[in-house]
């Protein structure tokens, strides 16, 4: 059998699938979710083997929950209406299906499921970084108790790199992700993110003024008073941007 | 055009007024520098006519200026001489009615103060005639820009929307033809009234279309979300013939369902109101969610209420007004707009 977990907002879009799955032999679903943060608690709870993922969904979308993934069952991205995202899965021979979909377009998915299914898949993270559309809008972070936190760009204060992961500062909270500093600067917005230094990217407009600390060394001081250092090469960067 | 030429005899009045009151400085009678300041006048003001008329036949050069500055001189002469000529005769036609014989009393040495007040006059109603006209054309180009942008935006139903009804049609067909059927009908309706819209280059309609098609996207919607979707649309009567941009209360439906209702497990009740107060139409829609931050719903939604308010802007200047605020449980977007019935002229 070949466990699958049904993922979308729409009730009638679900009922579609259940029942084209239903008439399909070998395909058991373990689980229905209505929204992506269900997504992420069902694929960590049943390890599926196929995950069919709607894209559009409101406060975390199909790429969102990817990311949020440790495990990587094989994704069918469901989709209505995306550009971007088509010209993403024909670049990564990603399977997909394009709402609306007749039993026999699903079929022929189903076929291909299953020669695949012992396969190499890729880690869904990498995919999922490669598949959002960038600059992101919003950072998405699962916590080790499961929870999920998602983030606006819009909000954030600065990332602080710890490790090899990071640790946001957004509103006078801090929330670690694991993730290396230098890639989510080349995912966020560089007209708004600033690497100020090897260790800090910063949001430009939490800036209150910037102050020559020692020669060659400057402290950015930001609206709440948190001090950061600045680099020689940061504050290149920062005066190209102001 | 009548504003134009009223005012514009008004500062000839106005002129000549002050014209006599500088000869009557000069010791004359009012009778006499009143006519006087008419002689001079009169040929430089109906001249001034046909000066104010110059940019349409010669238009400001983009380039060979030279040709043109050589133009203009040559008319500034012509209209020294034709409304000198015009002074001449005046003042013959005087000295007949008041006199009684045929004279010409000009004191001669005056001419030099009389050829520079026509070439200041001449200078002043050019410049004010091609002023004028640049300022037209610019609010021709502004009033074209704002059409070529309503193109782009009046067409607004969301391919989203579209392709998730029909997705869930496809799921509906074999459970419940019924609701299948109805339902392909409905999107027949809302596709039929998005191509209008399009194709006709419409940007207002009466309120009874708009909210026909309203009720169309709510009962598609419904379908879509179920029982977590309730509504209530309620316009009197006496406002159904005004009319409101295409797509306005769409929109703003849209965005209830799309931030307050869907992601909520629970739904919620969403209200549809139209009244009318002091000369202006007002719309209410309030949604009963959970109230998210309307900087978030101004961010998210950026491709429909920002359009919203542009074309507000392009198609009423001031008169319109789009405003979101949270009221108890919920978000409410009101649109105010000045009260226009079907069939009233628009220019």
């Amino acid at each position: 059998m070949i466990r699958a977990i049904l993922v979308d907002d729409e009730p009638l879009a679900r009922d579609v699938l259940r029942e084209y799955l239903a008439a399909a032999e070998d395909f058991e679903i373990v689980a229905e979710c209505a929204n992506g943060f269900e997504a992420v608690r069902a694929v960590t709870e049943h390890d599926p083997d196929v995950l069919f993922l709607d894209i559009q969904m409101p406060k975390l979308d199909g790429f969102e929950v990817l990311e949020l993934l440790d495990r990587s069952p094989i994704v069918v991205f469901v989709t209505a209406y995306d550009d971007y995202a088509l010209r993403a899965f024909e670049v990564h021979a990603l399977d997909y299906l394009l709402k609306p979909f007749s039993e026999e377009r699903f079929r022929a998915v189903l076929q291909r499921i299953k020669s695949q299914k012992d396969g190499l898949k890729p880690a869904p993270r990498q995919l999922a970084s490669t598949l959002r559309q960038k600059p992101l809008q919003r950072i998405v972070v699962r916590s080790d108790d499961g929870t999920i936190q998602v983030i606006p760009a819009a909000r954030v204060d600065y990332i602080e790199a710890a490790d090899d992961a990071v640790v946001i500062a957004t509103g006078g909270t801090k929330i670690r992700k694991q993730e290396s500093i230098g890639e989510l600067a080349g995912e966020l917005d560089p007209d708004r993110f600033v690497r100020i230094h090897r260790s800090y990217l910063l949001n430009i407009d939490r800036i209150e003024k910037i102050e020559l600390y020692a020669k060659d060394s400057r402290v950015a001081i930001l609206r709440d008073g948190t001090r950061l250092p600045v680099s020689r090469s940061g504050y290149a960067r920062l005066k190209e941007l102001l | 055009m009548k504003r134009g030429v009223l005012m514009y005899a008004l500062i000839w009045v106005v002129l000549i007024a002050i014209y006599t009151i500088g000869l009557l400085g000069l010791q004359m009678s009012i009778s006499l520098a009143l006519r006087n300041a008419i002689a001079q006048l009169l040929p430089d003001a109906l001249l001034g006519l046909a000066v104010m008329r110059l940019p349409a036949v010669l238009p400001w050069p983009e380039e060979r200026r030279d040709r043109f500055f050589a133009i203009l001189v040559g008319l500034l002469i012509a209209f020294i001489v034709i409304a000198g000529a015009g002074w001449i005769g005046l003042v013959a036609v005087d000295s007949m009615i008041f006199r009684g014989k045929f004279a010409v009393p000009i004191e001669w040495r005056l001419l030099p103060f009389r050829v520079m007040n026509d070439v200041l006059i001449f200078c002043m109603l050019t410049g004010i005639a091609y002023a004028r006209e640049t300022a037209q054309r610019a609010a021709r180009a502004e009033t074209l820009r704002a059409r070529a942008s309503l193109e782009a935006l009046r067409s607004q139903l969301n391919p989203h929307f579209i392709f998730n009804t029909f997705h869930a049609l496809v799921g509906l067909v074999r459970r419940d033809p019924a609701i299948a059927e109805s339902g392909l009908e409905k999107l027949g309706d809302l596709l039929r009234y998005s191509l209008r819209v399009h194709r006709d280059g419409i940007d207002e309609v009466p309120l009874r279309e708009e909210l026909a098609f309203v009720e169309s996207y709510l009962q598609l919607e419904h379908l879509r979300l179920g029982d977590r979707l309730r509504m209530r649309v309620d316009a009197p009567e006496a406002t159904l013939e005004y009319l409101v941009p295409t797509f306005a209360v769409q929109i703003l439906v849209e965005n209830a369902i799309r931030h307050a209702i869907a992601p909520r497990a629970a739904g919620g009740f969403l209200d549809v109101r139209a009244d009318e107060a002091d000369g202006r139409l007002r719309i209410a829609v309030q949604d009963e969610g959970d109230g998210e931050a309307i900087a978030e719903r101004f961010e998210g939604s950026r491709m429909g209420l920002r359009l919203l308010q542009d074309r507000l802007t392009a198609l009423y200047r001031g008169g319109a007004s789009l405003e979101l605020r949270s009221v108890e449980r919920g978000t409410r977007a009101e649109l105010q707009l000045p009260v226009r019935p079907r069939g009233e002229d628009e220019s």
